[in-house]
């Protein structure tokens, strides 16, 4: 298990990594941080301050300069971001102007704290500075990547919260990195225990929290070492999940622990950002400009794997976007406006990604599994709240002709089925399969109501005539959340919410939408979702996509202004319709 | 070797029928001499025998050694006709379907022949009781034309125009194989009897008899009797029915040279109206075609073939006619395009389909060098045709590639561009190595050679956009579903193999052993029972066949498909 954490530390970066745990991991061995990083801010060398007492019973404050991997020559004295200049910072301005008066009489510990391991060529240099340096009142420490992986056995995962079964879990989700599902089955499992074994009080919720935080961070640094971070990706939704489930109930009030789990619920959406960024960075962009670029990137010769990757990798673009959208109206809100011109940049290239990864990759006009309407809703939702809409318009136009053509000529239609099993042998030549296969669908009438807010009549009429034609054996429906939907929304643990199955398919767009706008005005059960009251309301959509649950039409902007916009400008909205 | 005594003893015994139908190749001629001398002597009725139980029992291999004794005994018998005409219907009637059943009546005919008495007896024969089938008629009447052909013909012409139609088919057909003495005389009076038969078609296939008689005379008698016999083929075109298409398309190979231009434009012309049940005639004309000059008569043919496979309600299968397949595949790569090409431009469904079934063409990679010049193809269809080829022969990709670089050597400039982008799209990326084969088949100074070029660099272009950050292990699907996937592709090439094995000549002509070990196997062969067997070993051979599939297949099935439908239903340009 240490070694596993050693490779971890090793890896991390400084910025944002490794300075981000270790905040959690002082905290956990009983410290007070008193100053975590901050960007922008002068911090005189010190990256972290925190107070606590030793095993001699001493109480001392703690700066801590850190640095990531391991320390070498350059890395030690070679220019202005070396250790020794932080060092010397901290000797002459932070030991002397900037230790807040309260900690002033306490013995100082500079604390070179570095994610890998000292090398011999600079031991000699950083002895001999420890040496010249250290008086009475002012000592040094070097934590090491072994000294940490200790500190995190000993802190956040001592044997008591973190149990051998629970461990053998994790280092069988770290082990199988290259194997994304079984790694990610492994991580499900090992978050489920933290999950279950939890008591129902703030302080053991913020260590199971922060528990699942470091495991998801180790494990998306094993993973980004394997350059295999889909088990990352697909771990980050659920821990997000997860620990939502178990602090849901833990915001409210002003206490500091109530605090803490805000602070450790927002490091863990920053973190899933990071990997889901990173994943679409990697994976996604280098080859979304490219015809049949993603396409061709799947390791298969089967158009069914094809398919199901390929939506998948839509929904992912998808509520990216739509975090990255949550994230500036936040930043906007906090009046942090240079920084949310820089997300709002990165919310356009999203929209530009997704817009390239439909224009290259035809087959995301064929989904085989009616069950893509989930994913397809949430890229929709991005572009028309980004003022895509000929994007949507063209998409949904083409899956609309393309989903017809392929039910009338027997070929690989979208299907109710789930399963992987099912889905390959999927289409059968009997009329009896091709009914049971199409038995419902959410997927024609989303499509329907994509096509009404683009006010594209003749996709509507298409899919009228589809649905009261060749379609007509199935059952169009649409999901709404129920009075059950809060227990499992977030954890997936059983079914939930309400179908509604009197959808008709308009032909005209105001008559499309005005029915699904009745049905949200009376279904209340959404607004008592919990993520809302915290402003939180990517987390829905994330559920919705992670367990393959539709997302809520209260989330479709069902106002008239908006569904007969064809802007192609990119458009503002503070907040989503449902925030409203 | 079979004695005078065994057969004697066979005859006491009620088995001679037996023991002759047992009798080797190499004694069937002395044996044949034995019975009918014990027969002539009274020693055994080999008649009575035949009339007997005791035909029942034979059957299979043995009753055509039995049927070959009896015809050459036949013939060397004293007997009355009703007997021999008995036996005979008797031997005919258990042959069945048989196509050597007919050998009994020719061995009938000799018998009558053997005197003009005999040919009496049996028009006696014939006129005693005329509603009964006796079978009999055109052995009489072919042997009576051997003693005497005009009275043979007198014959023919009374009795083909009596009511029951044993008697009158018979007598009608005859009528085409008796040569008279005087054809002055009698020529005119056969065809004037022909002609009425044909004029008032009866139910029991009259006109095709008689026809059949006609043409049948003209092959016998040559060129010199066409225009008589040319109005009477006319005639029997205009209204043919399938006993009539059969006998023309029969007569039409058999006879040919004899043929005049419009005559053989006439059978043509009636044949298609052949349906898809009439197997028969189908296979007349699968065999006249086997043996027609498809290339210089390419139009003929072409105008028969898409007759036949566009009849509205019984349109035939291209599989019906594999002699024609076959002899069109063995044609030079011209004369197999011409006929594609030709083929799909009609935007006939049916049509079209067929054009694909007649690829892929196996002498690839010389290629379907089409000229499109030959085509009645205007310029500004080329873009139509390549849209015909890509929606019905784009699984057969290495001819498809020869008919599509056939179209861009023919395309305007103005559509250049726009053909080489419908190939890129829908041809190119299907065929990753389609362009090696445009490559392979340009000639020096070929006019498509700047295009397969410009194809080539966008081909590069694409690939290494691919190329440039390849494969994604993070996008790989699941371990399951590549466990699940693995299955079903294993299943899926079983059951290819197993239809291919049970599609294959070996399956009937070899003993499929399975070797588990090794990579020779041991046999022994038998020359002889005197001599030991000999050991012999055989390596073993391994046999590949490769496919290329169309890519889009795997990236984008139903746009594939869509655009193939778009391509298929595409209405020719007006």
């Amino acid at each position: 298990m240490k070694l596993i954490f050693i490779e971890y530390l090793a890896s991390l970066k400084e910025r944002g990594e490794l300075d981000v745990i270790m905040p959690d991991l002082l905290s956990e061995i009983g410290m007070n941080v008193i100053s975590r990083p901050a960007v922008g801010t002068k911090q005189y060398g010190v990256d972290i301050a925190a107070v606590g007492t030793g095993s001699d019973g001493v109480r001392r404050l703690f700066l801590l300069s850190v640095k990531p991997g391991d320390l070498r020559r350059s890395g030690w004295d070679v220019g202005e971001q070396s250790l020794r200049t932080s060092l010397n910072q901290i000797l002459d301005v932070y030991v002397r102007n900037h230790i807040p008066k309260r900690y002033a009489g306490l013995p100082v510990v500079i604390v070179l704290c570095i994610g890998g391991d000292l090398h011999e060529d600079v031991r000699a240099d950083v002895d001999g500075f420890m040496d010249r340096h250290t008086e009475s009142q002012i000592t040094f420490d070097l934590w090491n990547g072994d000294r940490l992986a200790e500190m995190l056995l000993s802190g956040i995962l001592r044997e008591k919260a973190f149990p051998k079964t629970r461990q053998s879990t994790f280092r069988k989700s770290v082990a199988m990195v290259d194997e994304p599902d079984v790694s990610f089955g492994h991580f499900c499992r090992f978050v489920t225990m933290i999950a279950e074994s939890c008591k129902a009080n703030r302080r053991a919720r913020l260590t199971a929290i922060r528990q699942i935080y470091l495991g998801l961070w180790t494990l998306y640094v094993w993973a980004r070492v394997a350059e295999n971070i889909e088990a990352a990706y697909l771990s980050s939704e659920r821990a997000l999940l997860v620990s939502w489930q178990l602090i849901k109930n833990h915001l409210s009030g002003r206490s500091r622990e109530a605090r803490q789990l805000n602070q450790s619920m927002m490091r863990l959406v920053t973190l899933h950002d990071m990997i889901a960024d990173d994943y679409l960075a990697s994976y996604v962009t280098p080859r979304a400009n490219i015809q049949h670029g993603l396409t061709s990137a799947i390791p298969s010769q089967s158009s069914l794997d094809i398919n199901l990757r390929l939506f998948d990798l839509v929904g992912r673009i998808g509520i990216r976007g739509l975090w990255q959208m949550y994230l500036t109206h936040a930043l906007e809100r906090e009046s942090k406006e240079k920084e949310a011109e820089a997300v709002r940049k990165s919310l356009y290239a999203t929209a530009e990604l997704l817009a390239n990864v439909l224009q290259n990759n035809p087959i995301l006009c064929t989904p085989i599994r009616d069950s893509h309407a989930i994913d397809i809703n949430i890229a929709c939702l991005f572009l028309k709240k980004v003022g895509c809409n000929q994007i949507i318009q063209n998409w949904i136009h083409q899956v609309a002709r393309a989903t017809v053509f392929a039910f009338n000529s027997n070929g690989p239609y979208p299907c109710v089925f789930e399963d992987y099993r099912d889905l390959i042998e999927h289409p059968k030549d009997d009329g009896r399969y091709r009914v049971e296969a199409t038995a419902g669908s959410l997927l024609v009438p989303t499509l329907a109501v994509w096509a009404a807010f683009s006010g594209d009549v003749d996709t509507l009429i298409c899919l009228g005539d589809f649905a009261s034609g060749p379609y007509a054996h199935s059952t169009l429906q649409l999901w709404y959340p129920g009075s059950d939907t809060e227990e499992h929304l977030y954890l997936g643990s059983a079914a939930h919410g309400l179908a509604a199955t009197h959808i008709r398919i308009e032909h005209c767009p105001d008559d499309m939408l005005s029915q699904i706008k009745s049905e949200c005005a009376k279904s209340a059960a959404f607004l008592s979702l919990s993520p809302l009251a915290y402003g939180l309301w990517p987390l829905i959509i994330l559920a919705s996509r992670h367990h393959r649950v539709p997302v809520p039409p209260h989330f479709w902007p069902l106002s008239h202004a908006e569904a007969g916009s064809c802007s192609t400008h990119l458009r503002e909205e503070n907040t989503p319709h449902a925030d409203r | 070797m079979i004695t005078r005594d065994a057969i004697l003893a066979a005859g006491a015994d009620e088995t001679l029928l037996d023991a002759i139908a047992t009798a080797p190749h190499d004694q069937q001629e002395s044996l044949a001499t034995l019975l009918s001398e014990l027969h002539n002597l009274g020693e055994l009725d080999i008649l009575a025998a035949i009339n007997s139980g005791q035909l029942d029992s034979v059957s299979g291999r043995p009753f055509f050694t039995l049927q070959r004794v009896f015809c050459k005994t036949l013939p060397r018998i004293q007997c009355p006709a009703a007997a021999a005409v008995a036996a005979s219907k008797r031997m005919f009637e258990k042959a069945g379907t048989n196509l050597g059943a007919g050998l009994v009546y020719s061995a009938l005919q000799e018998w009558f022949q053997q005197s003009p008495e005999r040919v009496e007896q049996g028009l006696a024969l014939i006129r005693s009781d005329m509603d009964s089938d006796t079978g009999a008629v055109r052995s009489v009447l072919l042997a009576g034309s051997t003693h005497s052909p005009n009275k043979s013909i007198e014959v023919a012409l009374y009795l083909s125009n009596q009511p029951q139609p044993h008697i009158r088919l018979n007598a009608l057909w005859a009528l085409g194989r008796i040569l008279s003495e005087d054809d002055g005389c009698y020529f005119p009076k056969v065809l004037r009897r022909l002609e009425e038969v044909i004029d008032v078609p009866l139910p029991d296939n009259d006109a095709a008899v008689a026809i059949d008689a006609a043409l049948h005379l003209l092959g016998r008698i040559g060129s010199g009797i066409v225009e008589k016999v040319e109005p009477l083929l006319y005639k029997a075109c205009k209204f043919p029915n399938s006993a009539i298409r059969h006998t023309l398309a029969f007569n039409l190979q058999m006879h040919r040279s004899i043929y005049t231009e419009p005559m053989i434009d006439a059978v043509f012309e009636a044949l298609q109206g052949t349906d898809a049940h009439d197997h028969r005639t189908l296979q007349a004309i699968d065999s006249l075609l086997y043996d027609w000059d498809l290339d210089k008569d390419r139009q003929r043919v072409f105008r028969l073939l898409k007759r036949l496979l566009c009849n509205r309600d019984e349109a035939i299968e291209l599989e019906t006619m594999h002699n024609f397949r076959h002899r069109l595949s063995d044609q030079h790569g011209g004369v197999l395009g011409w006929y594609v090409v030709s083929l799909l431009i009609t935007a006939e469904q049916g049509l079209c389909l067929t054009a694909d079934q007649l690829l892929p063409y196996q002498k690839m990679p010389e290629g379907l060098d089409i000229d499109l010049a030959q085509v009645p193809l205007e310029p500004s269809r080329v873009l139509f045709l390549a849209r015909k080829i890509l929606g019905y022969c784009l699984v057969n990709a290495t001819s498809a590639s020869a008919l599509l670089l056939s179209c861009l050597r023919a395309v305007s400039t103005h559509e250049r561009r726009e053909l080489e982008n419908l190939l890129l799209n829908y041809f190119i990326i299907n065929y990753l190595n389609s362009i090696e084969w445009f490559e392979s088949m340009l000639y020096p100074g070929d006019p498509a050679k700047d295009s397969v070029n410009r194809l080539s660099i966008a081909l590069n272009s694409y690939l290494d956009g691919l190329r440039r950050h390849g494969i994604c292990a993070a996008f790989k699907p699941s371990e399951r579903e590549r466990q699940l996937q693995f299955h079903r592709q294993a299943e899926f090439w079983r059951d290819v193999q197993q239809k291919a094995e049970e599609n294959s000549i070996l399956s009937i002509v070899a003993h499929k052993a399975t070797i588990l070990y090794g990579t020779a196997s041991i046999f022994y062969v038998y020359t002889d029972e005197s001599s030991p067997p000999h050991r012999q070993e055989a390596s073993m051979m391994s046999h590949e066949h490769f496919a290329d599939l169309p890519r889009l297949e795997a990236i984008d099935p139903v746009g594939l498909r869509y655009a193939l439908h778009r391509f298929r239903s595409e209405v020719p340009p007006s």
